[in-house]
């Protein structure tokens, strides 16, 4: 499928804009580029998933090559969320491609496309949480020290132990907790980093520089699977994902340059402006389709 | 050239590219900056010593 030139040269500029603030903030950005796919270039919500996903592919390759000899990543925990994983994502894709063959829907007497309305539907739900648990989130003081597991409260066998927890998780709730995150990456094109990783720290109880690197390699899993079964399913562009790579690739660097100039609480709080603005932009295009 | 274009076409062909295009570029581009940012840590390093 192929795009007006202005959409490549937009997609370039988004790519960079948005790898600017993955620099700069240290989450990925796949759940600003679907949407602005969508809200400001036009691409249909499926095509603005699938091509999302591969973006997700490159910068979360990057991010795995990066951190190769860190050695914090609990590769345990992400083959065993990935058995989930795989299941979710095919469930998003299959949900996602039953939105986009659904059609035009009437709402208030107007016709909007069922694959832009309910995924953008649900991203401003998704996105509007996230931003409001950041905003608690900043307000606390940071610490690195391990946390009790939630999870571990939950009895349904059987458990297994891991090298990062002090106890011991039902293997079952984390399979499901793969399922969750898999079936977000395919319903949605976002690596899920951004709601993984609060779940590793607060939910699984994991150290947040084991998080980090755990979560990493985790985007990257899904990101792989969710580009094989949207490109089977026709939602993806790789002529529409070249500008968004190459262009995230450098705005990343330039992201992290202007990040080691300012403070940690000063970022967390530009980035929930930033999300918020996401939230607002998505809100308008849903007022405008129904209204 | 036309069995290329035709796997290329293919469902095989797509998912193949849609895999290599983005690792490859990941790969390449994180490899690239790892090494400007090494050289440009050397030279600093190395004008450090200079002055002193």
């Amino acid at each position: 499928m192929t795009f007006p030139p202005l959409v490549y040269i937009g997609a370039l500029v988004m790519g960079s804009f948005i790898g600017m603030l993955v620099g700069l903030f240290g989450v990925g950005g796949g759940f600003l580029m679907t949407p602005l796919l969508n809200v400001l270039l036009g691409v249909s919500m499926p095509m603005a998933v699938g091509t999302g996903v591969l973006q997700i592919l490159g910068s979360s390759t990057a991010s795995i090559y990066r951190r190769r000899n860190d050695n914090l990543t609990d590769w345990k925990m992400a083959v065993m969320l990935f058995g989930g994983n795989y299941v979710g994502v095919r469930l998003g894709t299959r949900t996602l491609n039953a939105m986009r063959d659904a059609g035009q829907i009437v709402i208030r007497g107007h016709e909007v496309p069922a694959g832009d309305f309910y995924p953008l539907l649900v991203f401003f739900f998704v996105l509007a949480a996230i931003g409001a648990w950041m905003l608690y989130d900043t307000s606390r003081p940071a610490a690195d020290k391990p946390r009790e597991s939630l999870l571990a409260r939950v009895k349904l066998p059987p458990y297994t132990t891991f090298p990062t927890l002090s106890q011991p998780v039902s293997i079952p709730i984390l399979a499901y907790l793969g399922l969750l995150l898999g079936f977000i990456t395919g319903l949605l094109g976002i690596g899920g980093g951004v709601i993984l990783l609060p779940v590793l720290v607060y939910l699984v109880g994991m150290r947040t520089h084991a998080a980090t690197a755990t979560s990493t390699v985790m985007v990257g899993f899904t990101s792989l699977l969710a580009t094989i079964t949207h490109t089977l399913s026709g939602n993806a562009s790789l002529l529409l994902a070249l500008p968004l790579i190459v262009g995230g690739s450098v705005g990343v660097q330039v992201g992290i340059t202007l990040a080691d100039r300012m403070k940690g609480a000063k970022l967390r709080r530009y980035f929930c402006l930033v999300m918020l603005a996401a939230v607002a932009l998505i809100g308008s295009k849903l007022i405008t389709m129904i209204f | 050239m036309g069995a290329i274009a035709a796997f290329l076409d293919s469902a095989l062909g797509q998912v193949l590219l849609a895999l290599i295009v983005p690792i490859g570029w990941g790969l390449l581009s994180a490899w690239f900056f790892d090494r400007m940012r090494a050289r440009r840590a050397r030279k600093a390093v190395g004008a450090k010593e200079g002055s002193q």
